[in-house]
C-alpha cells in the first residue's frame, strides 16, 4: 500500500519477475470467468485496432485462456482528487491462430471529492467583505467576450466556437466596468456562451463568472482580484510563454517545428504535456499543430530518448544510417530495448539492470518476441518524417535490428495524434532530415 | 518618513491613548442649562472644552477654517439651543459630533442640491496651514480622503471615538465604519510611505498574508512548522531601517492593458515605462498574470501582483537607484508543498473509505457479484458491477496489500 500511495504501478503475475509482486492463484482462478469472450487486442480503442480483427468469438475459439498480469495504479486527477485504476491482462490462444494478448481496463473508483484545500477552493466566489464593498453598486454590465484564438479551417468547418481565456473575460469586465482588474492566468479555455452575461449585477456578474471559469475574486486597494481555484495544480502543468513564443516564432519561419524544437517539446513534463487546456492553447494559441504528435502517451518515452542523447546522437537518429545501438551510452541501453520492444512505459523499472530487463523481456515477453541479445549490435533507431495529407506530418520511430537489406522483423510505432498503428510496416518513404 | 501611527503618536493627537480624556457628563450641562443664573458660565465652559474638538472635526471634513469655524459656531448655537431635549443617554461630545456631522450636510446641501458625499472632491491641495498643529502633510493627506473615510480618521484616530460610536454618529453600521477606516489606513500607507517594502509586502502575518486566498484555518500552525530560513531573518533585521524609506519614484503613474503576461514581462515594461528598474526573480518569473488599469501608481500595481500571488518584492541598491525584484521566498514554496502533500494525503484517506465500501462483498465471486446486482440497492450498483468483471481482481488485490 505505501508504494502504491508512493506513485508505484503494482504489478501481479502468476510467475513475477524482477519488481513485480506473486499474483495469488484464487485471483487468478476467481477473475477467469471474467474474461471478455473476443478476439485478442480487444482492449485496444477501435481507431486502433486497424487489421487485428473486430469480430467477437466464443470462448470455444480459444485453445487457452490464462491471466497474465493485473496491475494497480493511483491516478492523480488534481491536488487532491485521487481515483484508483487498474488492469488485468488475459492471454489467449486462438484456435489455429496466433496468440495475442487482451488488456481490460476495469475498475476506476468514483471520483473521490477533493478534499483539503481543495475542496476548499472549490467554495468559488469572495469573502462576504467583497461582496458588500461592491454589493451597492447600481452598474448593470453585459459582457460578450471575444476569443483571441486563432480560428483553424478544421473549426470552421465543424462550426465550433473557438473558447475564451480568463484574458479574454477579464478584459471584458474591464472595459465594461471601468474598474482595474488582475488576475492570475493559466491556458485554459472556456466556452463562450458560460461567461456572456446580459444587464447583470457586478456582484451576479462576478458570482456568475467565478463558476465559470473556477476563480475566486476579491476586492482589495480598488482592485478587482482573480485566483483560479486550482492555481496549486495549474502552476504546475502550465507552460512558460517564453518557451511558447520561441516553438511559435519558429515555426512561423520554416513552416514546421524542427527536430530539435520536437526533442524540446517532449522534455516539459508529464504534468504540462498531459493538460489539455496546453494543448488546445498550444495548437490554437501558438500554431504549434504538431503538439500532439509530441504528446501521445505513445510517442513521448520516444522523444525522450532522444532528448536524453548528445546532439551528434540525435541527428544519426534522423539519418540514413539511424541511431545504432554501438553508439548509444550504456545508461540508454534498457531504455532503448524497452521502448523497441514496446515495453509499457509503466512497466519499465527505473532501476531495472540491463541484464534483468533482458531476462524479463525474452522470457516473460510476447511470445513473438524475436530478438536475440546476440543481435543487439545490430540494433538501430531511425526516427523518420512522413507527409501524409497536406501539411500534416506523421513521425515514425523505427528500431531494427539485423540488416534491413534481409528484410528481418522490425517495430514500428507510428502516431500522427489521431491514428495509431502498431505492425510490420513497408519502409516509409523518408522526405524530412535535417 | 514615519509611518502614519508614529507621526500621529509624537504630535500627541493621533491614537486613541493620546487623547484621552474625560468625557463632558451631560448631567453637570444640563443642570447647567436649567440655571439661568450660570448659564452664561455653562455655555462658556462648554464652547471652551469641546470647540477645538468640534472645530478639527470639522476643519478635516470641510478642508476649510473659515468654514470649519462656522459650522462649528452652528454646532454650538443648534446644541445650546437644543439642550432641554438632550436626554443623557450617551456622552454629550458624541451628541455634539452628531449635530457638527448634520450640520457639514446640511452646508452641502445648501451649497449644491443634491450631492452625497461620495460626490465631494477631495479639497484642493494648496490649503493654508492650520494652526493648531503643525503636521502640515499629514493633515494635506488626510484631507485627500474621501470624505466619508476622512471623517472616520478623524473621529477614531484624533478624537478616539470607538466604532460603535461612530457608528451611531454617522449613522452608518459599524461594519462599514471599520472598512472605511481600512480603506483610510491604505490609503494613508500608500500616501505616506510608511517605508515600501512594509507597503509592498503588506505589513501583516506574511504567512498568512500570502495565503489569503486559501482557507486559513490550519495554515497558521502549518507555518510555524517550518524552519525559518536565512534569507527572511535578514530581511527582518533590516526591516527597521528599510520602513523609513520611501522610494518616490513608485509613485509614478502607469497604465496597463496585459493578457496573460508573464512577470518577466510585465516588469519590463513597467520599467520602461517609470525608470524604475524592476525584474522578477527565475524562479517566478514564468508566472502569467492578467492586469488592466489605468493611472495607477506604480507602487499600487507592484502591491498588488504581489499579494495576488504571495511573492514579496525585495528592494536592492549597489551604487545607484534602488532596484526591486519579486521573489518567492523559501518558506512559501515549502509551505505550497506541504499543501500538496497534505491534500495528497487526506485524497488518499479519502479514497480507502471509498474502496470500504467493496468490503462487504469481497466473498462474493464474479458471478455472484453479477447475481446480487441485479435488483440491488441503486447506491450499491456500480460496486457490484465492478465486482462483477475484471474489476473483482483488482479489488480483491486492493484489499490484500498490506496496510501502509
Amino acid at each position: 500500500m505505501t508504494a502504491l500511495h508512493a506513485g508505484q504501478d503494482l504489478i501481479f503475475r502468476p510467475h513475477p519477475a524482477y519488481g513485480q509482486w506473486p499474483l495469488p492463484q484464487e485471483v487468478e482462478q476467481g477473475v477467469l470467468p471474467t474474461f471478455p469472450p473476443t478476439r485478442p487486442g480487444s482492449g485496444l480503442p477501435e481507431a486502433w485496432r486497424s487489421g487485428i480483427g473486430k469480430e467477437p468469438l466464443g470462448l470455444a475459439a480459444f485453445s487457452s485462456v490464462q491471466v497474465s498480469q493485473v496491475d494497480l495504479r493511483l491516478t492523480v486527477l488534481e491536488p487532491g482528487k485521487v481515483q484508483l485504476q487498474g488492469d488485468v491482462i488475459f492471454a489467449a490462444q486462438e484456435v489455429g491462430g496466433d496468440a495475442g494478448y487482451s488488456r481490460v481496463s476495469h475498475i476506476r473508483t468514483q471520483c473521490v471529492p477533493a478534499v483539503g484545500v481543495s475542496r476548499s477552493l472549490q467554495s468559488f466566489g469572495s469573502r462576504p467583505a467583497d461582496l458588500g464593498r461592491i454589493a451597492d453598486t447600481e452598474q448593470r454590465i453585459s459582457l460578450t467576450p471575444q476569443s483571441c484564438m486563432q480560428v483553424s479551417s478544421e473549426n470552421q468547418e465543424s462550426g465550433r466556437t473557438p473558447g475564451v481565456t480568463t484574458a479574454d473575460v477579464l478584459e471584458a469586465l474591464h472595459l465594461a466596468t471601468g474598474r482595474d482588474i488582475l488576475g492570475d492566468y493559466f491556458t485554459r479555455f472556456y466556452p463562450p456562451d458560460a461567461v456572456t452575461l446580459h444587464a447583470s449585477s457586478l456582484a451576479e456578474a462576478l458570482s456568475s463568472l467565478s463558476a465559470a471559469m473556477r476563480l475566486r475574486w476579491r476586492y482589495e486597494d480598488d482592485w478587482l482580484q482573480f485566483r483560479g481555484a486550482g492555481f496549486l495544480h495549474d502552476q504546475r502543468a502550465e507552460v512558460p510563454h517564453r518557451l511558447f513564443a520561441r516553438w511559435a516564432e519558429a515555426r512561423r519561419r520554416s513552416g514546421k517545428l524542427s527536430f530539435e524544437d520536437l526533442v524540446e517539446v517532449a522534455s516539459l513534463s508529464d504534468a504540462q504535456l498531459d493538460a489539455p487546456g496546453i494543448a488546445d492553447g498550444a495548437q490554437d494559441l501558438y500554431g504549434l499543430e504538431e503538439w500532439d504528435l509530441i504528446r501521445s502517451p505513445l510517442l513521448r518515452p520516444h522523444w525522450r530518448l532522444l532528448g536524453s542523447l548528445p546532439s551528434e546522437l540525435r541527428g544519426a537518429a534522423w539519418s540514413e544510417r539511424g541511431l545504432r545501438w554501438e553508439d548509444l551510452p550504456v545508461a540508454q541501453h534498457p531504455e532503448f530495448l524497452a521502448l523497441a520492444t514496446y515495453t509499457r512505459q509503466r512497466e519499465r523499472q527505473p532501476d531495472l539492470a540491463f541484464g534483468a530487463l533482458w531476462d524479463s523481456l525474452s522470457e516473460k515477453g510476447p511470445p513473438a518476441f524475436p530478438w536475440r541479445e546476440a543481435d543487439l549490435p545490430g540494433a538501430t533507431l531511425h526516427v523518420v518524417a512522413v507527409a501524409t495529407e497536406g501539411d500534416a506530418t506523421d513521425v515514425a520511430f523505427i528500431y531494427r535490428y539485423g540488416s534491413v537489406l534481409t528484410g528481418f522483423w522490425r517495430r514500428e510505432v507510428r502516431c500522427d495524434g489521431t491514428r495509431w498503428r502498431h505492425d510490420a510496416l513497408k519502409p516509409l518513404p523518408v522526405i524530412a532530415r535535417p | 518618513m514615519k509611518s502614519v501611527e508614529s507621526q500621529q503618536t509624537h504630535q500627541g493627537i493621533g491614537t486613541r491613548e493620546g487623547v484621552e480624556r474625560m468625557p463632558v457628563p451631560a448631567s453637570s450641562l444640563l443642570s447647567c442649562a436649567s440655571s439661568s443664573q450660570e448659564s452664561g458660565e455653562a455655555s462658556l465652559e462648554l464652547v471652551r472644552q469641546l470647540h477645538p474638538h468640534i472645530y478639527c472635526y470639522l476643519l478635516y471634513l470641510t478642508g476649510n477654517p473659515d468654514t470649519a469655524e462656522d459650522l462649528t459656531q452652528e454646532t454650538f448655537l443648534h446644541a445650546w439651543r437644543s439642550l432641554p431635549t438632550f436626554e443623557g443617554r450617551a456622552p454629550l461630545q458624541h451628541w455634539l459630533v452628531r449635530i457638527a456631522h448634520r450640520e457639514f450636510l446640511q452646508s452641502l446641501r445648501r451649497r449644491r442640491s443634491h450631492v452625497s458625499l461620495d460626490q465631494i472632491q477631495p479639497p484642493p491641495a494648496s490649503q493654508p496651514p492650520i494652526a493648531w498643529t503643525d503636521a502640515a502633510e499629514l493633515r494635506t493627506l488626510i484631507g485627500n480622503l474621501p470624505v466619508q473615510e476622512r471623517e472616520v480618521i478623524v473621529l477614531h484616530y484624533f478624537e478616539g471615538y470607538p466604532y460603535e460610536e461612530i457608528s451611531r454618529m454617522v449613522g452608518a453600521p459599524v461594519g462599514r465604519i471599520r472598512h472605511r477606516l481600512s480603506e483610510a489606513r491604505a490609503r494613508l500607507r500608500q500616501e505616506i510611505g510608511d517605508g515600501d517594502l512594509s507597503y509592498l509586502n503588506r505589513p501583516l502575518i506574511t504567512a498568512l498574508r500570502r495565503w489569503a486566498w486559501l482557507p486559513l484555518e490550519d495554515l497558521a500552525d502549518l507555518e510555524a512548522g517550518l524552519p525559518h530560513d536565512g534569507q527572511e531573518a535578514q530581511a527582518a533585521h533590516t526591516a527597521p531601517r528599510e520602513a523609513e524609506i520611501t522610494d518616490l519614484r513608485l509613485d509614478r503613474k502607469v497604465s496597463l492593458r496585459e493578457r496573460g503576461v508573464a512577470l518577466e514581462a510585465l516588469c519590463r515594461e513597467l520599467q520602461a515605462a517609470t525608470g524604475v528598474s524592476l525584474c522578477a526573480a527565475p524562479s517566478v518569473a514564468d508566472e502569467k498574470v492578467t492586469l488592466f488599469c489605468r493611472d495607477r501608481s506604480l507602487r499600487a500595481v507592484m502591491r498588488a501582483v504581489g499579494s495576488l500571488l504571495g511573492f514579496t518584492w525585495q528592494r536592492s541598491r549597489t551604487g545607484g537607484a534602488y532596484r526591486y525584484e519579486l521573489v518567492q521566498e523559501r518558506n512559501a514554496r515549502r509551505l505550497q508543498e506541504a499543501l500538496r502533500v497534505r491534500d495528497h494525503n487526506a485524497a488518499l484517506l479519502a479514497l480507502d473509505s471509498e474502496m470500504q465500501r467493496y468490503r462487504r462483498y469481497l466473498a462474493l465471486s464474479p458471478e455472484a457479484a453479477r447475481q446480487v446486482a441485479i435488483g440491488a440497492n441503486p447506491e450499491h450498483t456500480p460496486f457490484l458491477e465492478n465486482l462483477a468483471g475484471p474489476g473483482w481482481a483488482i479489488v480483491q488485490m486492493y484489499f490484500r496489500l498490506p496496510p501502509p
